[in-house]
Parts: C-alpha cells; structure tokens; sequence
C-alpha cells in the first residue's frame, strides 16, 4: 500500500508526537527552557529585592576564622556552617570574637592580609560545635530556615522566600571564590558571592559564571 | 644534613624564601610597564598598595610538595632536590612523611579546596617577574593619562574585575587584568 507522506507523519504521531514533529518539540522544548529560566531569573530577582542583606549574613571561613561584611557581632553569636567538602557537610559553630591575628586567622596571615582586609570584611575567630574540622566553608548568622542535605548538596531557603539555595566554593588563580545561588549552582547571578585571597599560585577549576 | 619536613620549614621560609612587593624585583620590560601604570594612577589620585610581585620559587617549592605529600597525592621520595632548600621529604614512613607535610600546610596556611587536585604551583608569572598584585582605591571617577598620553575618566568600582575602564588604561601600559584575582596584573593577563 502507498501512503502519501502526511498518513505516514499521522501514524508517526500517534506512535510519538514528538518525533513526528520535530519542530514542534523544539519549540516546546526552549520555550519550557526559557520558562524554567525566567522562574529562576525571577526567583533570584525577588531574593536580592527582597530587603535581605545577604552580605551582613553571609561570609566565608578557611578554619576557624569567618570573614564577613559584619563589624558588630557579638562573642557567643551562633554561625550555621556549611562546609564545602565532598559531601558538603551542616555544621554549628560559635563566635568568639573579632580577631585581626594572622595565627589565628590564615586569611590575615602577612602576605594575605592586605587583599582580604580591602575586600570590606571584618574577621572572626570561630569555635565548632562538634570535633569535625571547618576547612574552607560558608557562614551563616541568624539564618531563618534549617541547612538542608540533598545529594551531598547543602541547601537552605536563606530569607525565607520559597526558594532553596545553594553553596559553592572554586578555585582562582590565587585564591578561593565563594558563591550562594538561588535554585541551583550556575544558572543565573549568584546571590552572594566573596573572593579569599590566598597569596600563592594556584590551578584555576572555577566554571565560567554568568555576570 | 638535611633537616626534616616540618614546622621547621615554614620559620625557615619567613627567612630564607619570602616573597617580594618591591616593583624593583620585577623583571624588564614589565617592571618599566609597572611602574609607568602606578605612577599614572597616583598622578590621577588613585592609591595603590603592592602586595606582590616577585615570589620565591623557593617557598613555591616547599608549598607545592607539602601540599601534595600532606594529601597522599605523590610519594615522599617523589620531590627533586632543589638548590639551597636541603629539606628531607621522607621520614621513613608514608605516616611519618604526611605528618611533617601536613604541619607545613597547617603552618603556611595553605588551602585545600575540596574540589581541587590541583597542589600551589611551581611556575607562574610571579616567579618570574612578570605579574603584580595591586589594590587601587579613589573615591569617584579619576583622569587618569595612558600611555599614548590620551586622558580616560575612569569610575571606581568596588568589583575591580569589572571595571573595563581601569583595565584599558593598564593595557595600555602592558599591564593586563585577570578578571578573577582582584588583585592580578600581569604581562599577558594570566
């Protein structure tokens, strides 16, 4: 039997619509891309206008020491600690005070501590709740929600809007940048983001990052 | 008699291995091109503070293979001698090696990012001479001269890798931005 071209596409469809209409599935494709996009655009929008300043909330640690855009914590106050290992790991820690002591803090250590200190941050010595070691982690004071773990992935809904994020550290040339996304790692401007600089040469491994 | 790796090595580094923030240790033509940048930017108002700009391949090696051994990435008897660093690697033991790598890494406060294989390099642009690392600070937008003599406006920015403007004028000078390390500047930009 001869079937004309549009029978055959018909019985295609019914098999799978898809395939049958390339172009359509295209379509539909980036526009559930652009759709999924513009979500996270827009989440992450509504977190930065949200009054929330991540900055004041947010910094990093290389031991027991946090930097962050914060001059007036108090001894005692509590950090919630996501420590970037593989697995990233929830942790609690403690302020004790504010420290401008390059052996109790690497990033003041002498060939790093011009760089950091003009980056705005104030620094910290910190104590951990348990025994495990900090190492090169994310600080959050009065966080609102609770640290989640998914897949080895930290995650926690930072000013309360619905939306999960994510913590990411990388490496530079000469030091370690910090990154906070909304939704998820990569995809759209990040929510915070600090640089610690280390003062030696390095392998760079850091994913080019949207502006 | 070489002396075991340890805390020893990060005392004897502060002495005998430091880095260097004079522009005099950079090498030719970038100490020229140096120069003529920062004098350019204190003319316009800016300020500038020099971290680094020579650094000692020396502690590059110490901090490269105390990284490396601390993390079981290479054995202790893998390091070649280098001259004038008489520091012996391997105690006997891996267990014995790891741990006076690891008090190296503890002492010089190297970072271990978790998502790196990657130990501190032994080569780069600052142990050769030809990067530098700045801070650059003003207050508003400066007029600053480049090099073919042209005066640009530049605004400050608070993210110095942003700003495209201060990196035209040091390309100008053959000083050129790497977009991320604030404070890097090199011959080629990287």
């Amino acid at each position: 039997m001869v079937t004309d071209g549009a029978e055959s596409r018909d019985s295609a469809a019914r098999k799978n619509p898809f395939c049958a209409t390339p172009l359509i599935s295209i379509i539909m494709l980036c526009a559930t891309m652009m759709a999924a996009c513009d979500s996270r655009n827009r989440a992450v929008q509504s977190k930065l206008d949200s009054g929330h300043d991540f900055n004041v909330h947010i910094g990093w640690l290389h031991g027991n020491c946090l930097a962050i855009k914060a001059p007036d914590l108090e001894g005692r106050t509590k950090l919630s600690v996501v420590s970037l290992g593989k697995p990233q790991v929830a942790l609690e820690a403690e302020i004790i005070q504010r420290t401008e002591s390059g052996a109790e803090c690497h990033a003041l250590l002498q060939e790093r501590k011009d760089v950091n200190n003009s980056e705005g941050n104030v620094f910290y010595k910190v104590v951990p709740a348990s025994k495990s070691p900090l190492g090169l982690a994310i600080g959050i004071i009065g966080l609102k929600g609770v640290l989640r773990t998914t897949d080895g992935a930290v995650h926690a809904d930072l000013n309360g809007d619905g939306h999960e994020d994510y913590f990411t550290e990388c490496s530079t040339s000469e030091g370690v940048q910090f990154n906070v996304w909304a939704d998820a790692p990569y995809k759209n401007k990040a929510l915070w983001s600090a640089y610690y600089y280390l003062g030696y040469d390095t392998e760079p491994n850091c994913l080019e990052m949207k502006k | 008699m070489p002396t075991k790796s340890g805390t020893f090595w990060v005392n004897w580094a502060d002495t005998h291995a430091k880095n260097s923030n004079s522009v005099e240790d950079l090498v030719e033509p970038f100490r020229s091109a140096a120069k003529n940048f920062i004098k350019a930017l204190k003319d316009a108002g800016a300020t500038v503070e020099v971290s680094t700009t020579k650094r000692s391949a020396r502690r590059a090696y110490l901090f490269h293979w105390s990284w490396k051994i601390s993390q079981g990435m290479c054995k202790a008897a893998d390091p070649p001698k280098l001259e004038n660093v008489d520091i012996q690697w391997d105690h006997g033991t891996e267990l014995e090696s790891r741990k006076g790598a690891l008090e190296m890494v503890n002492g010089f406060g190297l970072a271990v990012p978790p998502q790196s294989i990657n130990p501190p390099s032994l080569t780069s642009h600052h142990i050769t001479g030809k990067a530098i690392d700045l801070t650059i600070k003003w207050i508003g937008i400066i007029h600053v001269k480049e090099r073919t003599g042209t005066t640009v406006a530049v605004p400050f920015m608070s993210n110095v890798n942003s700003n495209s403007g201060l990196h035209g004028v040091g390309d100008s000078y053959g000083v050129k931005k790497l977009i991320t390390d604030a404070p890097h500047w090199s011959i080629d930009g990287h």
